[in-house]
């Protein structure tokens, strides 16, 4: 084993370590209403719940896909149920979810697709959520920057059943409706000092993540609410990069596919009826055209104003390939039917952008957050040019 | 909890590695630029202490990438300050001129992070290109490594101007990626 080799077999290890530590996770044996979700760990996570009076329960359940077509979309989503955790109240809370054996069977990228449902009386919520449950090298950089996003739930509606059956549900199972629909999601944004001579690039490589908002409704085309959110994590073995000279500053935009599914009738104990979501990505990365709306200015000015800190590149061929360890959430991602949802690409540090600088003076990059991990970089010269 | 000491402690028992020194924060990422024979090219490494003790700094090897000749590892310092050279050349460095302190000898406070500006040289024209630091550490009286992970190619060249072909860098980011 060579010494980066062992590197990374120790840093795996830390990462569990670091997970579990940040996580909350603990060694129990938690009690588990489902016969197959012994649980050997949970993972506690932040959960925010709309407003409702009363206490009531939430369903813990596995989605399981199945059925994948030739784009590999999935044509089946099974929901198994695993535990059933009772909650006092609405609003922000934190909640253990079991991390069993079959949980761990069905990661892609090492994160599992969890999906909730909140039952307050007659009223139900609906959420989901793809958890880094296994040491991956993308998990390790969203667990170990605190990039677990809070379970957001959909609006309570009132359901057709009287609540969650004791001891557990029964499972819910979807299946496709219509075909998958190719939409261009916001992944990013590039910008570039106007210094003649300066260059960037934006490298968009294999097993790049990409999160986007859930929609669900009891009506296929309207009504859509956001139930939290599903993250594809890609296999793709090409990449998709552009290259842009002086002064660029554009959105990146990606090819992805949507698909609708419907629930399979009756399941009074299953949220709503039709939930659509972004299960696959194309691949591809490209700018925003010319004209189209500009990302905003470094909102310090320029890089020697920023406290974040600042690298420098030398004169003539000086480079800096920067991955996106952290990756940037934009509220208006995508779009599902006439809902807007938010998104963020690049956890698993697949997507880098490149500066290269030709120009006879030094050039500064800098960013939104403190370096080298910040989520959007700026470039300039010492002029702020 | 008990699980991440228990692994934490495992960890540190299978290796000279100390637990709670983060070497990898510029993982993933790669520098490079071109610069003449002998002529001291400069990048920076980042390192965080989360051990809860002071780090006392004592030495650094060069951390070969592999596939690739290796430079020579000629100067070590810390960064102050906010700003930092992914590439700069010369020693000290001179455009930006920063302000260094002594490598060996510097202690980390518990919780800080320090940026780490080393420079190497090759002694003939062609590619090279390594993969940061393993530091020497003394922690609590106990002497241990880290691996500071800073990917760079380093192309010499007859002209400064003249830089060395995209496939290079790319083929050094590549393995950057690779080691993430």
């Amino acid at each position: 084993m060579g010494p980066l080799e062992k590197e990374n077999a120790v840093r795996n290890a830390l990462a569990l370590s670091l997970l579990s530590a940040l996580t909350g996770v603990i060694l129990s044996v938690a009690p588990s209403p489902s016969a197959s979700a012994t649980s050997a760990r949970q993972m506690q996570v932040p959960i925010h719940l709309r407003s409702i009076p009363g206490s009531g329960y939430v369903v813990v359940y596995l989605e399981i896909s199945e059925d994948f077509n030739k784009l590999g979309v999935p044509q089946k989503l099974e929901d198994v149920p695993l535990t059933t955790i009772p909650v006092s109240r609405a609003g922000m809370l934190q909640i253990k979810l079991p991390v069993t054996e079959e949980v761990l069977e069905n990661t892609s990228s090492g994160l599992a697709d969890y999906t909730f449902i909140a039952w307050f009386g007659n009223h139900l919520a609906s959420s989901e959520a793809s958890v880094p449950v296994a040491p991956e090298p993308g998990n390790d950089a969203a667990a170990m920057r605190g990039s677990i996003p809070t379970i957001m739930f959909s609006p309570f509606e009132r359901a057709t059943s009287q609540g969650v059956p004791a001891p557990k549900p029964p499972p819910c199972f979807y299946n496709a409706h219509g075909k998958s629909v190719e939409k261009t999601n916001l992944i990013g944004q590039m910008q570039d000092s106007a210094a003649r001579g300066s260059k960037v690039e934006w490298e968009y490589s294999s097993e790049a993540d990409s999160t986007f908002g859930v929609g669900v409704s009891n009506n296929p085309t309207k009504h859509f609410n956001e139930s939290g959110s599903f993250t594809i994590t890609n296999s793709i073995s090409g990449s998709g990069g552009f290259t842009a000279g002086a002064g660029f500053n554009r959105f990146v935009y990606g090819h992805f596919y949507r698909q609708r599914y419907v629930g399979t009738a009756p399941q009074p104990f299953c949220s709503y009826h039709y939930k659509v979501k972004f299960v696959k990505s194309v691949g591809d990365s490209f700018s925003a055209s010319a004209s189209a709306k500009h990302p905003p200015v470094d909102q310090y000015g320029q890089c020697s104003h920023d406290p974040n800190g600042v690298a420098t590149m030398n004169p003539h061929t000086g480079h800096w390939d920067r991955d996106r360890g952290k990756a940037t959430t934009y509220s208006s991602a995508a779009t599902i039917f006439n809902l807007t949802v938010s998104g963020s690409t690049g956890y698993t540090n697949d997507i880098n952008i490149n500066y290269t600088n030709n120009t006879n003076h030094l050039e500064y990059v800098c960013g939104n957050a403190q370096l080298p991990d910040s989520p959007i970089l700026w470039s300039n010269d010492s002029q702020g040019n | 909890m008990i699980a991440a000491v228990s692994l934490a402690a495992l960890v540190s028992a299978c290796s000279s590695k100390i637990s709670g020194l983060v070497g990898n924060i510029g993982a993933g990422s790669s520098a490079g630029s071109s610069i003449t024979p002998g002529r001291p090219e400069d990048y920076t490494g980042f390192l965080a202490n989360h051990t809860g003790q002071v780090v006392i700094l004592k030495s650094a090897v060069l951390l070969p990438a592999e596939g690739f000749r290796a430079p020579r590892l000629v100067h070590e310092a810390i960064e102050m300050g906010r700003v930092f050279a992914t590439s700069d050349r010369d020693w000290p460095p001179t455009e930006p001129r920063l302000p260094l302190r002594n490598f060996a000898g510097y202690r980390i406070e518990p919780g800080r992070e320090v940026k780490i500006l080393y420079s190497v040289v090759g002694q003939k024209l062609g590619e090279y290109a390594d993969a940061g630091l393993r530091v020497t550490v003394v922690v609590n009286g106990s002497r241990g490594t880290v691996d500071v992970i800073s990917y760079a190619g380093t192309c010499v060249v007859s002209v400064i101007v003249h830089d060395c072909p995209e496939s290079f860098y790319n083929r050094v980011q590549r393995a950057a990626d690779r080691n993430t």
